[in-house]
This record gives C-alpha cells, structure tokens and sequence, in this order.
C-alpha cells in the first residue's frame, strides 16, 4: 500500500485545519487550575498513606519507625503545605485568608546567603498574574516585593548566584493568532540584593570564573550550559559548551571552591514508547571552570531518581565525597578521597525499594541520607558517621537536600512548600516561610 | 529552571493544541480540556519525567488519550446520548464552531475510535504514517488501513450531511452510533 497523506493539495476533504483553529482559538489557558488540581490530588494521597500507615501500625506490621509528634502533617486547608515529612514550626503562616479574586502565589524561597532570602511570586488578579521578587535581608523577619519589569503572566525562575547577586530567567507569554502561545526569553539580574534589576547579557564563556556559585536548573547542563552572574557587570555568563553525560544534573550541594561537579549517564536508548533508558551512571568535575572535565563511570548503573540525573552526590569539602543511590531496590554509597578521581564502594546498604535519593554532607562529615522524597514515597532517612561505611536510621528531618550558602546551608522545600530551611551547620534547622 | 516552570512551559506551547486534538477525538470540548489537565496534573506529580521524553507534546497526547478512553468506558450514559444521534454534551467554554466543523466533529464520533484516533492524529496533529503508528501502538499498515476506512466514511458521511442540510444533521441522525 503506498505512503498515504490526505494533507495533500490535491485531497479536497474535511476541513481539519480549520477545526483545529477553531477548537484552538477556543482553548484559555490557566495553569494555575492544573497546579490546585495538582496540589489537592497530592493532599488526597497524603490523607491515603496516613490512613494506610495507621491501618499497619495498628495491625503491628510495622516496617517503618513511626514518626514523632513534631513531624505532623500540615492542615489539609493550607494552600502551600510545608513538606508533608517535616516539622512545620508555623503552618497557618502560608495559609491566612486572601481578598477574593486576588491572591499571591510563590515559587521557591531561596537564599542569597543565611540573611538574605529571595521568593518569585506572581500578585493574581483573576487570572492575570504579575510577576516579582519578595527579597529578605533578615532572614524572613521582613520582606519587601519588588516588581519585576516584565509583562503580565510572564514566567520567571529565580537564581541567585550570590548574597546580593540575583538572575531571573523570564519568558514572556503573547497570544498569537490561532490562540497559540509565543513568547520572548531572557535574562534579568540584579546586583543589590533584588531591589533593581536590569536586562542581561548573555555571554558565553570559555570557563566560568573560580568561586562562581552556579545554579541547578532544568533543563540540566547536557541541554543548557551552565550559568552563573559576573558579580561586577550583571551579565549571565553561560559555558560554551554542554555537558556530554545524558541527563545530566548540576550538583549544587558541593561548595564553591571544590569546582563543578555534574551527575549523568554516558549513554541512553529511546524505547518503542518514547521512554528514554540512561545507561553508564557517571560523576565528571571540573576545576577549571567547566574548561575540562574528568568523568568518572561507575561499574554498575546506579540512580538516585527514576526522572533525572545519576547519583545524588554530596560533599562538604569537595575532597571526601559520597555519590549515593540505589541499584534495583538496594542502596548503595561509593566514596571518594581524592575529589572524584577515584571511588570505592562502601558496605554500608539498605533496601529503599523505589524511592528516590538524596545525600549531603554537614558540616562535622556526617553524611546524611534519604530515601523518598515526598510523603506519597513513605520517606526514611539515615545518617553515616563513619564515612559512608554504616547507616543509623534516623527520624526525618530537613538535611539531605542541603546546599551550601555562604554562611550555612538551605534546603527548600519545593515544590510540596514555598519555604525554605536554613541551618548554620547542616543539623539543626530554622524554617522560613515566605510573605503573607 | 524548575521541574514545575518546565511544565508551564510545555503547557503554554502544548495545551491548546492537545485540546483541539482531543476535543476531535471525543466530541466533547470540556471533556478534552479535562483529559488534557489531568495529563497535565499527572506530569507534575513526576516533573522529571519530562525530561526522559524527546516529544513532551507527545507523551502528553498519549496519557490525555489514555485518560479520555478510560473515562469513555466508565461512561455508558454517554453511549445512551450519543446512541440518539446527539453530540456528546458540551459544557462552558464551547468552541465557536462553523457548521462545516460541526458536522466534521459528529462524522469522526461514528467512527470507530481506532480509526478515529488515526484520523486525528494524522490530520490535526500533523503526525506522519509512522508516527500515528508508533503513538497508538499499532503497525504502520493498520494505520494506513484505518486512514483509508477512515476517509472513506467522512466522505461518505459528510457528503449526505451536506446533502441534507449541514450541521442540522448531527442532531437528526438515527444511524450514528459512536464507537468506544
């Protein structure tokens, strides 16, 4: 049977394109219905897993050390729910009443350092939002919202690079005929601690500078290069080249002296139903800015989450490092010394089924763990205190997703919460909501 | 660049065009743009996943497929309706539609929906032979079967629509019947 296509200018049929058009210039996009839908469906599978839980303790199978009284779910009223696993020093503080029809939403608390904190949010009115930056310099006693200078509904993330230095990736959303979506990307930085901001240059660079803090950002380096904000010009400096790992992931959690370190795959295969299967979990740093890399395979295909990324890497000195993950069910930690020339296995394990991973480092060394990001992965957490070599269960906390700042260390709480964690020494922990 | 900004981006490129597909595909406009969200809402339950995917639009066609088809079987007082030669009700936000685009959308709800799909996917979303194949799990010769089986009843079809009196027909049709 030959090649068909009824597209052709000689097939005088049905007017499809017309209807497309037609059923496309109808179509209103709001996203925010698909987050609220989101976030209830995420609240309903957490109420699912507490009663589950229960139903188990109560019938004595326990498997899993129940959790203290501090860690308590939020209400289930509360649009921003703090991270369902963690302590909540003050739910009601995301959830006070809002004038009808107008509302605030935020993005991810961040920090510049300890003080200095930054939110993206969007002032909603109906379903237009304007975008801006609520900025802390007293550790979220104070905020101030700035607006930024970019057109209704836009979307912007949020990077900073340093205490005061702070990058916005923007793309603009315009209606075009037909009802489709077009927009403008760029940059905007600030380099007073989000009070001013200005659109950026975006120049592309050999070797990013020593000492630059580089952001995580999806899409990961092996797509877009990695970037980072020249504290004296404002501009966006970005490497000229990607990483060559598959799926690569930024570690972020590695101070900024000990270089750029990236987690990723060496190779992967497309399935028949488009799934992409990553193969050669491998770690590769750089000291020279991103110039040259020295990669690391490990010998068996080792991930730390089922989406993105190879093994979740952490580290507090850049010299002794733990890539941490799972190979089926089974965790595994490999060490290294040397600063990721080499690295051996340790004997330390645990069986996490499917969970998802992620590791830091204290500052005392300890190595934190935990498996299961969310509520909904029946989360546990674990902490070695003799270099990866055993694994002491410990109640959940805020830790294993550490990443320094100048000062301490931060944890956000994205996406279950817009607030953040901030700690001097990787343990004990303050919690930070953002405004309102 | 956030797991959820991801997702918005993807929706503000993808949405509208995944919903006239699915609205061709079901015949119902509210139901396509829920079919779509919930395809939405399940990706941002997994950002990630995004990731692992070369055609984000077409991971999310597939799912928004799968959960308008699972739906229609649980909708058997849908069946009742359609049986009568109506069109599937229509809820808010129904696209303002030429009566040519009427009769087009009540001539694809009797097909059968293999064949349905095959025709909305080769002609709305502009998917060659081989990617209808690859995106409904079926060879590129039952593609091009379905497309010529396809064609042949719209022709059919919309020819005695035309004949009697436009979009007045999907309203007046004892035959239709609507095929899961």
């Amino acid at each position: 049977m030959p090649e068909l296509d009824f597209r052709g200018p000689d097939f005088r049929g049905p007017d499809f394109r017309g209807l497309d058009s037609a059923a496309q210039a109808a179509f209103r996009p709001h996203f925010a219905d698909v987050l609220h839908r989101a976030r209830r469906r995420r609240r309903t599978r957490i109420v699912a897993a507490v009663v589950t839980g229960a139903a188990v303790l109560a019938g004595g199978g326990v498997a899993v050390a129940q959790l203290p009284a501090r860690h308590a779910l939020p209400p289930a009223d509360s649009p921003t729910p703090t991270p369902e696993f963690l302590p909540a020093p003050d739910p009601a503080a995301s959830a006070r009443a809002q004038a009808p029809g107008r509302r605030t939403r935020y993005g991810p608390t961040q920090a510049g350092d300890l003080d200095r904190l930054y939110v993206r949010y969007g002032d909603c009115r109906d379903r237009d939002c304007a975008p801006g930056v609520a900025v802390s310099a007293d550790r979220g006693r104070t905020w101030q919202k700035i607006p930024l200078p970019v057109p209704v509904n836009s979307l912007a993330a949020l990077y900073p690079t340093g205490p005061r230095t702070v990058a916005v990736r923007v793309q603009t959303q315009l209606a075009a005929p037909g009802g489709t979506i077009t927009g403008e990307k760029f940059w905007l930085t600030s380099l007073d601690g989000g009070l001013t901001w200005r659109r950026a240059e975006l120049r592309q660079v050999p070797a990013l500078p020593a000492g630059a803090r580089v952001p995580d950002r999806m899409p990961g380096p092996d797509r877009d290069p990695l970037i980072t904000v020249d504290p004296s010009t404002g501009d966006v400096l970005q490497l000229a080249h990607r990483s060559t790992l598959r799926s690569a992931r930024f570690v972020e959690s590695i101070p900024v002296d000990a270089g750029l370190w990236v987690s990723g795959s060496t190779g992967a295969s497309t399935g028949p139903d488009s799934r992409i299967s990553y193969t050669g979990s491998a770690v590769e740093v750089s000291r020279d800015g991103g110039r040259s890399w020295q990669r690391y395979v490990f010998p068996e295909q080792i991930v730390s989450n089922d989406d993105f990324g190879g093994v979740a890497v952490a580290s507090h000195n850049g010299q002794t490092a733990y890539a941490v993950g799972r190979v089926g069910a089974t965790l595994r930690i490999y060490r290294t010394v040397d600063g990721g020339r080499s690295w051996q296995r340790t004997a330390a394990t645990a069986q996490v089924g499917e969970r998802r991973i992620t590791a830091a480092v204290r500052s005392d060394g300890t190595l934190v763990v935990q498996a299961g990001l969310d509520a909904g992965e029946n989360p546990v957490m674990f902490t070695s205190t003799d270099r990866g070599n055993s694994l002491q269960p410990v109640p959940l906390g805020p830790g294993a997703s550490a990443v320094p700042v100048p000062g301490g260390y931060a944890q956000s709480g994205w996406p279950q919460s817009s607030a953040v964690w901030l700690s001097v020494d990787g343990d004990d922990w303050s919690h930070v909501a953002p405004p309102d | 660049m956030d797991g959820q900004t991801q997702v918005q981006e993807v929706y503000a490129a993808s949405a509208a065009r995944l919903v006239a597909q699915l609205f061709a595909v079901t015949g119902d406009y509210a139901e396509a743009q829920d079919a779509v969200q919930e395809a939405f809402v399940r990706v941002l339950a997994r950002p990630g996943r995004l990731r692992q995917v070369d055609n984000p639009e077409a991971w999310l066609r597939t799912i928004a497929l799968n959960v308008a088809r699972s739906r229609y079987r649980r909708r058997a007082v849908f069946d009742r309706l359609v049986r009568s030669g109506r069109l599937a009700p229509t809820g808010q936000g129904v696209p303002e539609l030429s009566p040519d685009h009427v009769a087009l959308v009540a001539a694809l709800q009797r097909l059968p929906r293999a064949t349905r799909e095959a025709v909305v996917l080769h002609h709305l979303a502009d998917l060659p032979v081989a990617g209808v194949a690859q995106a409904l799990g079926c060879s590129v010769e039952a593609v091009k079967t379905r497309l010529v089986r396809g064609r042949r009843a719209l022709a059919a079809d919309l020819t005695e629509t035309e004949n009697i009196g436009g979009a007045a027909v999907s309203g007046s049709r004892d035959r239709g019947v609507r095929h899961a």
